[in-house]
């Protein structure tokens, strides 16, 4: 590759409060080349990504763009010099034509201000047509497909000359068949000479797609290499590292009875043909990453929306959780996994929080019994270690890792059979994480049956007993947690090995 | 849905899409012909069917079709505008007295300014403070009455020039003056929204606020715009009640809100996907094709009230139904696409408003 | 974690005096005194149990927009409701030759507007505006349509008493606004329902995925603003001794403007009661202290507009800036205190 490289990072560093999220990292991105960006949750992938992108400035380190030095900092500025960034989620305006979202903000225009329609009917065919996307451009774009929809936003780069295409997950949602298109797509876009960086955590799209593949780990750059020749193993050894495997001793295994049993469960495109029982005292790990559709299976045990296919059994009694309000009567309880939307009212006292899924507990015939509340609360706060001013504080004054805490602590009362997690400690501190790992063991010592879905492999390997990976939808591998290793679930979760 | 089959359905499917709008933005026109049939063959209303009726219906119509424009211009930003009425009070006074200092009908002028300026800080407020429209505007509903009785004392301000009475009474070649300044504002506001870019951006606004700002439009000023021009649109129909009423006076424009907000929704100007001002004068022709017949048949004003307010939930369960039924046939038999609904993603249709 | 270290935040030793509505309850105070020193006439018996009973209604009303705030949603309905009870309370007085059948019955039909507007907004999901915009409309329509344009005279004797009455010197309706603020305050705090209601309007996902029948206590918050609408339609009513389709219009607007007098967020999740009844007693001394010195009741008319918005504007209505710079500006004055006591302290060590 002897072009010059349109963009050149180098000593990249970033911190967020005390954590250094990118420590001296050096990037380039050469016209017409996809380079793939790897690294495990918390690599520093995202954070590179706003860098480019001008949503965050960097700490230390020089960007050069065409070999000038710049200063990216605001979103538009980044659009001016040519860099496009496709987010998952989307910034369209869903009730417009897919040919106006292309040419927004600026539309061709006529005398007195009148849309060209024609021109903006032309320009959008052209640039539907550089994509290879077969679009009527005169539909709105919320009858489109997430997989549309992201040909619109690939198309808005386009548009702006955006010479520069950064791609987060760009698969994550899509059928098998979409992408396909969408890799057709980046290729065309490469041969016109657009510099695509492209993030992903499947590994097979690499090879069919990538030229140069860039691991970093921890913040820090691990190895630029060429994607040809670059086996799976190599590339997850460059990602997990050489660290010595924190072996765990072997666990007793559960003898309890099955409390939770499920029989070819599917919803829709999201996830199919799901098996698995957990017992008493047992805790399932599901190993998925992003666009698995493990974190959706997690919604659908818990009625959110309800699967469409397949049976549950709950206590040897077949159980349809048809709402979150069934699922909580019948005993199972839910850690979603995006705190702040779905896990708590962040603007209500802890107290409010914690007790809302078991108020019939502290009240009779409607009345609320605020002592016995606030008392349970105080305990539950203690026993947690919650740092909070008081129980009548707002939930949104706590740091993550406490209002993780909360999260939990909602579930932790005598009826509960079922704990269905969602990654439990994205977004929270190592101190806090070893605490919420020890309340679940001990909710497990308990006899609950507990569910834990992550993308967090050490985290699975870590609570497990009996471990699931799902990729695509469906299930992939199975295994004791003794005999898992980080290298082998992700080589599953990102299809690089046969089971 | 394999992206295949998708696509071949979106060949079949080219164009289909401006049919849909078209037919979307036509079909209320049934509900006022039904209305006129009933009225004039079926209830027989005396005199409904009569020319001088129709010109009469016409007149009548023209004020509130150049209210309900600005109320769509604001329902395309999202927001709803309760204070029309108000600025429309205010913005009488405002004229009549500009006319009377002034001596000349150029003086209602000022009733526009003002009318435009009292939108403008309510589209201030709403977009730099945001507070929801519907509080924002219900207290300028208020100050603007308010200050329409301030400014007198309570009186109506009468003895404006003669040559203002062509704004009420008036007519051009034979077509009466209100019906052109109501043809006027439809044309304007038709051209404004369906033709030029300012209605595309309106629309990216009420689509999704935060999504338009990410693709560089400026919010905070079609806001404001969307706000200023339906006080001009208040303010401009005030003009007319008015020159018809023979000077600046309080009550003009008590209700306006309602009917303006009903005459959108029931002309289907309401929904996200609308960019056309032709639901709005579909849905003033059904008020008042529907008081008017009423009024003939000698049904009670209160029976027309129940009526409106039922016509007005009834339309926009049916507008929702409408909008649901299009996009399931649109995505097949299969209906819309299976994705775990992910909280916060904007769907289809659905209406403005809180 | 160090509290004292976070300036603003909440420390467990917070000080009695900061309970919601505080703040207004002292602007209410200064009010009380300024107008009072200023207008001797304000502070007569006569003029204060004549704002009581004005404050009454609307303080009632209120609650019951408040509840539905805190939700998130709006009841625009309040106007028409209150003139319906009215016509039909009579009535049903009227026929039983009963006035507390006339009461009952008028807050009976409170309950079923507010049963309609609830399954309207929760079950057919139409929005809350438009639903009760259209409630306002037929109802304003069958309040006239019931007397035929006019109102309905001569109820049954006593029926006058719930709003002419008085109870030691205190006005009945305001008896009655004391005793269902603390019921409505008591519901909001201490029961299921009431915890839910605030729950839903502050994070209507969460609450769903925390097992909160998120429609049934939609509804039920609009099933009580109806009968709290339905209590203040009579009280009304009763003052006036009649059924009157134009009994009281823009008891909506007053309501909101109220709550959002009060302190309490559009948006919802947040408030009490007691924050809407300091709300609609200082707007009520406002209109009436106006009235006093003569101003014209145009002016109140813009007065209630103006400061509707300005405490939306100045309580922060999220992220408002002004809010911000509300709270950078008590920082700063609360820090530099501090940096004064700190230093007095070492002056004197």
């Amino acid at each position: 590759m002897g072009a010059a490289p349109v963009v050149r990072m180098r000593g990249i560093v970033k911190r967020f409060g005390g954590v250094q999220a990118l420590r001296g990292v050096d990037f380039d991105l050469v016209p017409g080349e996809v380079h793939v960006l790897l690294g495990e949750n918390g690599a520093g992938k995202s954070t590179l990504v706003k860098i480019l992108s001008g949503v965050e400035v960097p700490d230390e380190g020089t960007i050069e763009v065409d070999g000038a030095p710049v200063q990216i900092g605001s979103p538009a500025r980044a659009r001016e010099l040519g860099i496009a960034t496709i987010y998952q989620e989307f910034s369209l305006a869903p009730h417009l034509t897919v040919a106006e979202n292309l040419h927004l903000p600026r539309l061709p225009l006529r005398g007195l201000r009148r849309v060209d329609r024609r021109r903006l009917w032309d320009g959008a065919r052209e640039v539907l047509h550089r994509l290879g996307a077969d679009l009527d451009p005169d539909a709105p774009v919320y009858s489109l497909s997430i997989a549309e929809r992201q040909l619109v936003e690939i198309g808005r780069a386009l548009m702006g000359k955006a010479r520069v295409l950064i791609m987060d997950e760009p698969t994550a949602a899509l059928s098998a068949g979409e992408i396909v298109q969408l890799f057709e797509t980046v290729r065309r876009l490469k041969q016109e000479g657009v510099a695509v960086l492209y993030i992903s955590h499947r590994l097979e799209e690499v090879h069919q797609l990538g030229d140069r593949v860039t691991v970093f780990r921890d913040g820090q750059w691990v190895g630029t290499r060429p994607a040809a020749g670059l086996t799976v193993d190599e590339m997850v050894s460059m990602m997990v590292g050489r660290q010595v495997k924190a072996r765990q001793a072997p666990k007793a295994t559960p003898q309890g009875p099955v409390v939770l049993q499920v029989q070819g469960l599917g919803y829709g495109r999201v996830f199919r043909d799901i098996d698995f029982a957990v017992r008493a005292g047992e805790t399932v790990g599901i190993a998925g990453l992003v666009g698995s559709g493990a974190i959706g299976l997690a919604h659908s045990l818990f009625g959110d929306p309800p699967p469409d296919a397949g049976q549950i059994t709950l206590d040897g009694r077949p159980f349809t959780p048809a709402s979150p309000m069934a699922c909580i009567r019948a005993g199972i309880g839910f850690i979603p996994e995006d705190r702040k939307n779905d896990g708590l009212v962040t603007i209500a006292p802890v107290a409010h929080n914690v007790t809302l899924p078991q108020l019939h507990r502290y009240s009779r015939y409607g009345v609320l019994s605020l002592g016995a509340e606030a008392k349970a609360v105080r305990q539950l706060v203690q026993r947690l270690g919650v740092v909070t001013a008081g129980i009548g504080a707002p939930a949104q004054s706590l740091s993550g890792g406490n209002q993780q805490k909360l999260v939990v602590g909602k579930w932790i009362q005598p009826g509960l059979r079922v704990l269905v997690v969602a990654e439990p400690t994205r977004g929270v501190d190592v101190g806090a994480r070893e605490e919420i790992y020890a309340v679940l063991e001990e909710l497990k010592a308990q006899g609950v049956a507990i569910v834990v879905v992550s993308s967090d492999f050490q985290e699975i390997i870590r609570l497990s007993d009996q471990i699931l990976v799902m990729r695509r939808g469906g299930i992939v591998g199975r295994m004791p947690a003794s005999e898992a290793t980080q290298e082998r679930l992700l080589a599953l979760a990102i299809g690089g090995e046969a089971a | 849905m394999s992206a295949a089959r998708s696509r071949a359905g979106q060949v079949r499917a080219g164009g289909d899409w401006r049919t849909a709008r078209w037919v979307n933005a036509w079909a209320p026109l049934g509900m006022v012909l039904l209305l006129y049939v009933y009225f004039a063959f079926i209830a027989r209303a005396p005199f409904f069917a009569d020319l001088a009726n129709l010109q009469n219906l016409m007149i009548q119509v023209a004020p509130l079709i150049i209210a309900t424009c600005g109320q769509i211009l604001v329902m395309t930003v999202g927001g709803l505008d309760i204070s029309i009425g108000g600025i429309a009070a205010f913005s009488s006074m405002a004229a009549a007295y500009g006319a009377i200092s002034t001596g000349s009908a150029w003086g209602v002028l000022l009733g526009l300014a003002v009318g435009a300026a009292l939108g403008a800080v309510n589209g201030w407020v709403v977009a730099r403070y945001r507070i929801s429209p519907v509080i924002v505007t219900i207290a300028m509903l208020s100050s603007a009455r308010g200050l329409a009785f301030l400014v007198t004392d309570g009186q109506p301000l009468v003895g404006i020039p003669f040559s203002v009475f062509w704004l009420g009474w008036g007519d051009l070649w034979g077509i009466p003056a209100p019906v052109l300044l109501g043809l006027a504002a439809f044309l304007l506001t038709e051209y404004l929204l369906g033709y030029t870019d300012v209605g595309v951006h309106l629309q990216a606004v009420g689509s999704d606020e935060q999504g338009a700002r990410m693709m560089g439009v400026n919010v905070f000023g079609l806001k404001v715009l969307a706000f200023a021009l339906s006080g001009l649109a208040g303010a401009m129909a005030a003009l007319v009640w008015m020159a018809q009423s023979g000077g600046g006076n309080q009550l003009i424009g008590s209700g306006l809100e309602l009917q303006t907000i009903a005459a959108a929704v029931i002309g289907g100007a309401s929904s996200r996907l609308n960019r056309s001002a032709l639901g709005g004068v579909w849905g003033a022709l059904v008020i008042t094709t529907l008081s008017n017949g009423m009024n003939l048949s000698g049904v009670q004003p209160y029976t027309q009230q129940i009526v409106l307010g039922i016509f007005l939930i009834l339309s926009l369960l049916i507008y929702r139904f409408q909008d649901r039924l299009q996009l399931v046939l649109r995505r097949g038999a299969g209906g819309p696409s299976r994705a775990l609904p992910a909280p916060g993603t904007p769907e289809g249709g659905g209406e403005r408003g809180r | 974690m160090e509290a004292s270290a976070v300036p603003g935040r909440r420390t467990e030793t917070w000080p009695w005096w900061r309970f919601p509505g505080a703040g207004m309850l002292l602007v209410l105070a200064i009010v009380v005194i300024v107008v009072g020193v200023l207008e001797p006439r304000f502070l007569t018996e006569r003029n204060l149990t004549a704002v009581l009973r004005q404050a009454a209604p609307l303080a009632i009303a209120a609650y019951g927009m408040g509840i539905v705030i805190f939700t998130g949603s709006i009841d625009l309905s309040t106007g028409a409701v209150v003139a319906m009870v009215s016509m039909l309370g009579v009535l049903a007085g009227q026929a039983a030759g009963s006035a507390p059948v006339g009461w009952l019955a008028g807050v009976l039909v409170g309950l079923a507007f507010g049963i309609i507007n609830g399954f309207m907004v929760a079950y057919l999901k139409i929005p809350p505006f438009i639903a009760t915009f259209g409630t306002l409309t037929y109802g304003h329509g069958l309040a006239l349509a019931v007397g035929g344009g006019q109102s309905i005279e001569f109820p049954p004797a006593g029926y006058n008493f719930l709003g002419q009455g008085s109870l030691a010197s205190v006005p009945i309706p305001f008896v009655a606004a004391l005793v269902l603020l603390v019921l409505s305050h008591l519901f909001m705090t201490r029961t299921t329902l009431g915890r839910q209601i605030l729950m839903i309007g502050g994070n209507r996902r969460a609450a769903e995925l925390s097992g909160v029948d998120v429609r049934r206590v939609q509804a039920l918050a609009y099933v009580i603003a109806g009968l709290l609408a339905g209590v203040a339609g009579v009280i009304l009513s009763s003052r006036v001794n009649s059924g009157q389709p134009e009994l009281a219009p823009t008891l909506q607007f007053d309501a909101i403007a109220a709550v959002a007098v009060g302190g309490v967020s559009m948006r919802g999740g947040k408030g009490t009661v007691f924050q809407v009844f300091v709300g609609a007693l200082l707007l009520s001394v406002v209109k009436n202290a106006l009235n006093i010195v003569n101003v014209s009741t145009y002016w109140q008319m813009v007065a209630v507009g103006v400061v509707t918005v300005a405490a939306l504007v100045a309580g922060g209505e999220q992220e408002g800036r002004a809010y911000g710079m509300w709270r950078r500006v008590g920082r700063q004055l609360w820090s530099r205190r501090r940096q004064a006591a700190g230093a007095g302290a070492e002056g004197g060590a």
